[in-house]
């Protein structure tokens, strides 16, 4: 049974025009590239880290 | 840990391109997926897909574009604004992107209008929420009058419409979301509710059981004609009464009060509606009201201003063409109209230029050359015998410089000549008095006879 009263409840309201600039400085555009970027780094440092004996916390 | 037993890792660039053209192929499946949906009509399918897309490679254009020409078909503009301004920028060269902006900034009134839709959905959608629901079923009919594919305002209009019980007119809006969007989730599971409460649902199954029923006839089978008897006169009249009466009752419980609810709903739209004007008008004319008494206090307030204004202007006027009469005056010869005109200077009236520097030069004159040719023609009236004329020139004279001893002398001697000896020895006490170093103060003594 569908509750009408909770389903227009969970309605938002529509993106105006007025708040477009604000929409797209606010997108999050980050994509699984920028992510892999990231863990790549992160685990390429950690190598180097535990190679010269620098704990990874202190480089960071 | 020992660095023999470090695991060497391949450069960072190499590994990233073996990731990125992973991720660049998952994005483009996703694209592909997303665009099929798109073209069977399955919107939100479609842009669920597309998002996903965007997701595994943020630099998917053509995913982005079609992100953004979905939300464009389903009513929301300003997210198609927001998805294509996001592709052009992140892909500037040779983009599809640039062409539907470039669509849209040639009909300027599109986005006004377009923009005021949207607020009056968000107004309507927060009437819905905060229990105006009548207010807000008007306002998305008025809405979707204009921009029938606003999708979002067909469900909520349709969710309003099975809330009041008006199952016929949320399927109808119902129909048209699902003509734009066939999969939309909560268009389907209100559909499916509509089709229960008017008994369609039952009439389809139905047809679908006889649509795809196996049994046919075969040669055993014999179809037998049902048996018709001949009704009498008798029955026959019964079953037109029972007929009528039928068709009356029928009347009087299923069309009549539907059609009564119907009559009722409109008269209570209308009043609604009229309500929701009236509020506006209300709203407008407290508008006037306000903008009509601060203006009207901007006016009074002018209106002083340029009273005093006018008054100052007025003196200013009325004391400049005094100086300038007592200067043609002078330069006309005629002293004694100028002099009298000089006298009767109101100087305190007289405190920025030009006029401070018009009475400036009018002192100058007056005080020297006027105040000489003053005694001087009252010296010749004397002379003349015009006795009176002589002493209201001399007076003329002190007025404008008492303090001159000659003029005062010789003022004394005329009104002592006439008799007037008291008033005389008077004026000769004050040029002994207070001019003892001038040359009259000796003969003033020998006047008095002293």
């Amino acid at each position: 049974m569908i509750n009408f009263k909770d389903e227009i409840q969970r309605f938002k309201p529509s993106l105006e025009v007025g708040d477009i600039e604000q929409a797209i400085a606010k997108s999050d555009l980050t994509d699984m590239n920028d992510i892999m970027l990231r863990l790549i780094r992160d685990a390429a440092f950690r190598g180097e880290d535990m190679a010269s004996g620098i704990d990874a916390d202190e480089r960071l | 840990m020992l660095p023999s037993e470090v695991k060497t890792w391949p450069p960072v660039s190499m590994q990233m391109r073996d990731y990125n053209a992973l991720l660049t192929r998952i994005a483009n499946a996703y694209y592909n997926l997303g665009l099929e949906r798109a073209q069977l009509s399955d919107l939100s399918g479609a842009a669920e897909l597309l998002k996903r897309s965007l997701r595994f490679d943020k630099y998917q254009t053509d995913a982005r574009n079609l992100l953004g020409l979905i939300y464009y078909e389903m009513g929301e503009v300003s997210e198609a604004l927001v998805q294509w301004v996001i592709s052009l920028n992140l892909s500037p060269e040779d983009n599809r992107a640039d062409h539907y902006l470039d669509e849209i900034q040639r009909k300027p009134g599109i986005i006004a209008q377009e923009g005021l839709l949207i607020r009056r959905f968000n107004q309507a959608l927060h009437q819905a929420q905060h229990g105006a629901e009548d207010l807000a079923i008007i306002s998305l009919n008025q809405i979707i009058r204009v921009k029938p594919d606003y999708v979002k305002a067909q469900i909520l209009l349709a969710l309003l419409y099975l809330d009041a019980g008006q199952n016929t007119k949320a399927g109808k809006s119902l129909m048209k979301v699902l003509s734009i969007d066939r999969n939309n989730r909560l268009a389907l599971i209100l559909m499916d509710e509509v089709k229960k409460r008017t008994g369609r649902a039952e009439v389809e199954r139905n047809r679908m059981k006889n649509a795809f029923s196996h049994r046919r006839l075969e040669d055993d089978d014999v179809i037998l004609p049902k048996e018709k008897k001949q009704a009498t006169a008798g029955q026959t009249v019964m079953h037109l009464l029972l007929g009528t009466l039928l068709g009356l009752g029928i009347f009087m419980l299923l069309i009549l009060p539907s059609q009564r609810r119907s009559y009722n709903l409109a008269a209570n739209e209308r009043i609604a509606q009229n309500s929701s004007e009236l509020n506006d008008l209300n709203a407008r004319y407290s508008e006037l009201s306000g903008e009509y008494e601060s203006m009207s206090a901007a006016y009074q307030d002018a209106s002083e201003r340029l009273s005093a204004f006018e008054e100052e202007n007025a003196a200013f006027t009325s004391m400049y063409r005094t100086l300038v009469g007592i200067q043609n005056d002078y330069a006309a010869g005629e002293l004694v109209s100028a002099a009298t005109e000089y006298l009767g200077i109101d100087r305190s009236l007289i405190n920025e230029e030009p006029l401070t520097g018009m009475l400036a030069e009018i002192d100058r004159y007056m005080l020297n050359e006027g105040f000489d040719q003053l005694v001087s023609m009252g010296t010749a009236a004397w002379n003349g015998g015009q006795l009176q004329n002589a002493e209201s020139l001399y007076d003329l004279a002190l007025q404008i410089n008492g303090a001159d001893p000659e003029a005062l002398f010789l003022k004394a001697r005329l009104i002592q000549s006439q008799g007037r000896v008291t008033e005389a020895n008077a004026i000769f006490d004050v040029i002994v008095g207070e001019h003892p170093e001038s040359p009259y103060a000796e003969r003033a003594m020998q006047a008095r006879g002293y």
